[in-house]
């Protein structure tokens, strides 16, 4: 068997779920046939653990903010709670999507990747806002993630189109990252190849990105299904592992990431020994009046 | 010695002179107010045995522009590679089977920057005489693509931009080489400018530098509004996906304009191929594409657009994805630390 990992990842629609068990049934439900044994990772979309907010707090005629606030705490245990049990169940690493957790001010927009024993083995924040999230308490580090034979870092939000996260996070040593996403409708094509694709690109990585879709409280996602890895490494060398192209509706697809593959795309063409560093020292990070993502 | 002075000779000024001085009819551009015309050039490569022959090809691509109402014209990579073919007794070297095998028949040991330095002085005479006359005779802008140059016992690639009246606006040293660049002996510049024209914020990085956000990062921070990129990319037949790699991605994360000239063709066993392509901000494009146009193929061709900096001013108002200070001075520039000295990879490690 070559280095690294079967990944799979899924693209579904929003739905809201009775409690961690229901969640955890969900995932078990459209794990099947990807999800056995410890030499899976399973990567579920952007906000898709957000049907667990109490059906309570959902239905109120309030903004999801004040549904957020109302719940405290109880949504950040139950996606512990929901993504251990399914990690421990399915006996595989496990992004179960990504929650929002209230935060002073604002909110947090986290996700965390779950070993096969259930231990969370590390957590990550959103680190870029759009510019209408005002409310987002952005984080100010990101971290990669040992899983299995590859490190794998998550981008969440407007991240994949901040070009200095996934460049942190590739020269902390990143294999993969993963995109758990909720776009919101219109996301056309060349949106999304501005994002993630273009990121395995320029770093050299691979890339998973998962999309959540339909109605997500007041707004509607439009989210996709892609693995991404440097076009040297692709069929066509088109960027894309498997189909060659963004892939919709209710669906999953699963893929084993050869690192060994990374590897030689590296070393056939070696983006990062072309870095200027004495450049960079001398202007990043940039003055503020014309900062970029 | 006596190469030298041959080559002295052979890129005199005079006969380069009448020809960038023939009868031009320069068009007055009409563009919108706050709207700028621009052209991409897409040029086969050649070796030109001599300087009027280059003049004379560089003079019916900005004829071309002019006509079409451009005030900025954009030239590719190795623009002045090309004038090699003025080297003595390059008739010989060009039969070799490879570029390798042509240095290799110069002598052990030789590389592309040995020659340059004997030769570049010559062909960038010729270079600067050529496009600043050009851009006299036709009041235009012409940004020069890039010459190899010698300096200071190192070799760079350097574009050059020049304003309608001849002056030389700038000049930009190549910040980040290819791998076969690096093993050519060329040298990486250090740094990078941003020109204040009458068009707008200029800037002309070169090539691969569009590989690496870190240059439109620092671009923008310099207030650049439009990024000239003359390409020589020598992939013989790149995917339609990987042409969408480098300056399309710079321009959706930085929100800049981009101009990307190509060169195409090749000569000994390089062979390059691009399409030449004007880029802008998908949300100010008609069709979403971030494409305002693009080379039809991989011939000779001159791409035109106009460019709404009014337009573009407004866009960056409101920027898609917000900056965070904090995660920026929590990072750069010291996570390049490990790559200080010629750059290390994780796997490396």
């Amino acid at each position: 068997m070559p280095e690294g990992l079967r990944v799979a990842g899924f693209c579904l629609p929003f739905r809201p779920f009775d409690g961690p068990e229901h969640m955890v049934q969900d995932i078990m439900a459209r794990s099947a046939g990807f999800g056995e044994g410890a030499g899976s990772f399973l990567v579920f979309p952007g906000m898709y653990a957000m049907g667990l907010l109490p059906t309570a707090f959902r239905m109120e005629p309030v903004g999801m903010f004040e549904r957020l606030r109302a719940a405290g705490t109880s949504l950040e245990k139950a996606y512990h709670d929901a993504g251990s049990e399914a990690a421990k169940r399915l006996h595989a690493w496990l992004l179960p999507g990504s929650v929002l957790i209230p935060a002073r001010p604002g909110y947090r927009h986290v996700a965390a990747i779950f070993d096969p024993e259930g231990r969370v083995i590390g957590e990550q924040a959103q680190t870029h806002a759009f510019g209408d999230e005002v409310e987002l308490a952005v984080a100010t580090s990101v971290a990669t993630f040992p899983v299995g034979d590859l490190h794998v870092g998550i981008l969440l939000g407007a991240d994949p189109w901040a070009p200095a996260v996934s460049r942190v996070l590739a020269l902390e040593g990143a294999d993969l990252l993963v995109a758990p996403l909720a776009p919101r409708r219109p996301y056309t094509a060349e949106r999304a190849v501005a994002g993630l694709w273009q990121e395995a690109q320029q770093n050299q990585v691979f890339g998973l990105e998962t999309g959540l879709t339909g109605e997500l409280f007041e707004t509607e996602a439009d989210g996709r299904l892609a693995f991404f890895g440097p076009c040297e490494t692709t069929p066509e060398e088109s960027g894309f592992i498997g189909e060659a192209g963004y892939v919709s509706g209710e669906t999953a697809r699963a893929h084993h990431l050869d690192r060994g593959l990374l590897r030689q795309a590296r070393e056939a063409f070696p983006i990062f020994r072309h870095l200027n560093p004495s450049l960079y020292r001398r202007y990043l990070p940039e003055r503020r009046r014309n900062a970029l993502p | 010695m006596g190469a030298r002075l041959l080559l002295r000779w052979r890129s005199r000024s005079g006969p380069l002179g009448r020809v960038v001085r023939k009868p031009a009819r320069p068009k007055i551009p009409t563009p919108k107010v706050g709207e700028v015309r621009v052209a991409a050039v897409q040029m086969p490569f050649t070796f030109f045995g001599s300087g009027e022959a280059f003049a004379r090809e560089l003079r019916s691509f900005v004829h071309e522009a002019s006509e079409a109402g451009a005030e900025l014209v954009v030239f590719p990579e190795d623009l002045g590679t090309t004038l090699l073919g003025i080297l003595p007794g390059f008739d010989r070297l060009a039969r070799s089977g490879s570029l390798e095998e042509a240095l290799g028949s110069l002598g052990p040991g030789i590389n592309l920057s040995d020659v340059i330095e004997v030769a570049g002085p010559a062909t960038l005479r010729i270079y600067e005489t050529v496009l600043a006359g050009l851009a006299r005779s036709y009041r235009i802008h012409v940004q020069g693509g890039s010459i190899l140059v010698p300096l200071d016992g190192r070799t760079f690639n350097v574009a050059h931009l020049y304003n309608p009246n001849g002056r030389l606006l700038g000049r930009q040293p190549k910040c980040h080489l290819l791998p076969l660049e690096a093993s050519w002996g060329l040298a990486a510049g250090d740094d990078l400018e941003v020109l204040d024209t009458p068009l707008g914020r200029l800037a002309q990085p070169v090539c691969m530098d569009a590989t690496y956000f870190e240059t439109f990062r620092i671009l923008v921070s310099k207030g650049a509004e439009i990024v000239c990129l003359p390409t020589a990319d020598p992939d013989p037949a790149p995917s339609a996906w990987k042409s969408l790699r480098g300056l399309w991605p710079r321009v959706q994360e930085s929100g800049v304009y981009g101009i990307q000239a190509a060169m195409v063709g090749g000569a000994l066993d390089m062979s390059f191929a691009g399409q030449s392509a004007i880029i802008a901000p998908i949300d100010l494009t008609p069709d979403g594409s971030g494409y305002l146009a693009k080379a039809h193929g991989h011939l000779r061709e001159v791409v035109i657009s106009d460019l709404d900096l009014e337009a573009l001013r407004a866009f960056r108002e409101h920027p898609a994805v917000r900056p965070n200070p904090a995660f920026d001075e929590s990072y750069f520039p010291h996570i390049y630390r490990g790559f200080w000295r010629g750059g290390i990879l994780h796997d490396d490690a």
